[in-house]
């Protein structure tokens, strides 16, 4: 599965709106935010909550399950409970196809 | 596997339903269509588990949805594998009292030993075993796994072609074990197979149920099986049952395992996970009457990544009843394992004993263990325990074993040989060298 694979086209996540996907092994969350699509693992890194069914806000999305936040650029953890980041995700933009590399 | 990505299924996905039974699925009496319809209809009412819910929160339940085109129970014939003629060989030594080869949740044969012969242990199909021990079949199918455990049980339920029978008469003992292989399907496939046990009063048995077969890689096509496990342990009754789990790695395994022992009974249970891409085993045992006493010891090693969901349920329906679980875990690469574990004493089961244990040892970063023991505990005459650990391995150990000469990568093997040794010492002779020779092929190259 390694390289880019095609999970959507671009309607398919509207502005300010994330989806979640499953890619081999991997499940993973693809955000579009004001400047661009970005894609990161759909797990939190505290307590395992899909990422997927909190929310998005600008760059950082936040756990449903307590409230953790990570940037969805870097993975990096913004706010506690969780203390370690999630993977991200490299991702392009294909005319209206939306691809993203895996392992 | 496509280039496309395979959408995840949300809650506000309309869940797949079972438009109808299959005409191979409604042979049989009324009763066992009844009981299909119900649980076709269970499922067809019932969305996906949210992740999240209790037992859910690792894993997706959106991995067990399947096809309607692979609703129908599969059956296929490849050569014979090794262990298939191994087993062979065992029976025809007499190691092992019998041997049932299953392709597929159907496609099921029975080659019967001396001693089952000799002892009218009967071990059939379940569809044999209908006519020809009705009542004891009607009054127990169904009984400990059904639609009530959930979606995916219901889904068993209504699509298990056949499955296999043992049935263990009064005051009988089987010294040597029973043995099940089932081999899973090919890509694509899907499984459901089904076991019902039946252990009279002082009667004893062991039994080895084997899950192996199915895809070895996920991007070739997964494999799906979904099995159900019922064992009855009548009074006094001494039952040891070991679930040795090493289907291929595209292999995504939905299992369900529940017994009841009555007075005096005891069962000795064995989970012991290898295989599969992704398994989700949930082991079960009630303990319905005074000094009924449940051991369980599971021995679970992961590589690659390997995802490992467990359960285990003790629960103490009978007063002055012992249960003791440990498990161990072991996990390589990017393996990862959640393991919950209930102990519940009812309120009028006094004078109980239960202990629960579950260690896990992570050989390398990018590993993950989940531990979540759990206590639903009605009455303050009793006796709990529980303990969990997660960790590498302690480096005094390797320093203390290369102090007299063993190099790393070696003392490394022997720590976790040592960590397994205690369960293992306890599975059957016949098995217990082919259990230490996955322990030792899966710590290659470490």
């Amino acid at each position: 599965m390694a390289g880019f694979v095609k999970v959507a086209i671009m309607s398919d996540i509207p502005e300010g709106s994330m989806r979640a996907f499953t890619i081999g092994h991997d499940r993973v969350v693809v955000a579009h935010t004001a400047d661009g699509f970005y894609a990161f693992a759909d797990e939190c890194s505290h307590d395992s909550a899909p990422i997927s069914d909190g929310r998005l806000k600008n760059h950082q999305v936040i756990c449903p399950r307590h409230g953790a936040r990570f940037n969805i650029v870097t993975g990096a953890v913004e706010a506690p409970p969780a203390v370690v980041g999630i993977d991200t995700y490299e991702v392009k933009i294909d005319g209206d196809d939306i691809l993203v590399r895996c392992e | 596997m496509s280039n496309t990505a395979a959408i995840v299924g949300t809650t506000t996905d309309t869940p797949i339903q079972i438009p109808e039974l299959a005409p191979e699925l409604l042979r049989g009496p009324v009763w066992l269509k009844r009981r299909r319809e119900k649980a076709r209809e269970y499922f067809n009412s019932q969305p996906l588990p949210r992740r999240g819910l209790h037992l859910w929160r690792y894993t997706d339940p959106a991995v067990f949805e399947i096809r309607h085109d692979q609703m129908v129970d599969s059956a296929f014939r490849e050569k014979a594998d090794d262990v298939e003629k191994l087993e062979m060989k065992h029976l025809e030594e007499g190691s092992i009292s019998g041997l049932v080869i299953s392709h597929g949740g159907r496609d099921i044969t029975v080659h019967a030993g001396e001693e089952l012969k000799r002892q009218k242990v009967v071990v059939s199909t379940l569809s044999d075993a209908i006519a020809s021990h009705p009542q004891i079949v009607e009054s127990r199918l169904f009984g400990l796994v059904n639609e009530t455990g959930g979606k995916f049980e219901a889904l068993n339920c209504a699509l298990f072609n056949d499955g296999i029978f043992v049935y263990v008469p009064r005051g009988t003992t089987l010294s040597k074990p029973v043995h099940l292989l089932r081999e899973a399907g090919n890509p694509g496939s899907a499984q459901f197979p089904r076991t019902l046990i039946v252990v009279e009063e002082n009667a004893e048995i062991t039994v080895i149920d084997e899950y192996a077969g199915g895809a070895d890689d996920i991007d070739s096509g997964v494999t799906y099986s979904n099995g159900a496990v019922e064992i009855f342990g009548g009074q006094d009754s001494r039952t040891r049952y070991v679930m040795l789990q090493r289907q291929g790695r595209g292999t995504n395994s939905y299992l369900t395992h529940r017994a009841r022992i009555e007075r005096g009974a005891s069962m000795l249970t064995f989970p012991l996970a290898f295989g599969a891409n992704l398994s989700k085993q949930n082991f079960g045992v009630t303990l319905n009457g005074p000094g009924a006493d449940s051991q369980m010891y599971g021995v679970l090693f992961g590589t690659g990544r390997q995802h490992f969901d467990n359960h285990t349920l003790h629960h103490h329906s009978g007063g002055n009843t012992h249960s003791d679980i440990d498990m161990k875990v072991v996990l390589r690469d990017r393996a990862m394992s959640a393991y919950t574990g209930l102990i519940r004493i009812e309120q009028f089961a006094k004078t109980c004993e239960a202990y629960q244990e579950n260690r896990n040892l992570l050989l390398n970063r990018g590993t993950r263990a989940e531990t979540i023991p759990e206590l639903e505990i009605l009455n303050e005459d009793v006796q709990c325990s529980h303990g969990a650990t997660i960790g590498p391995i302690d480096p005094e150990q390797v320093f203390y074993l290369g102090a007299r000469g063993i190099d790393p990568e070696q003392a490394v093997r022997m720590i976790v040989r040592g960590f397994f040794e205690d369960s293992l010492s306890k599975v059957p002779e016949d098995l217990r060298q082919r259990i230490d020779d996955y322990v030792i092929s899966r710590l290659e190259g470490l």
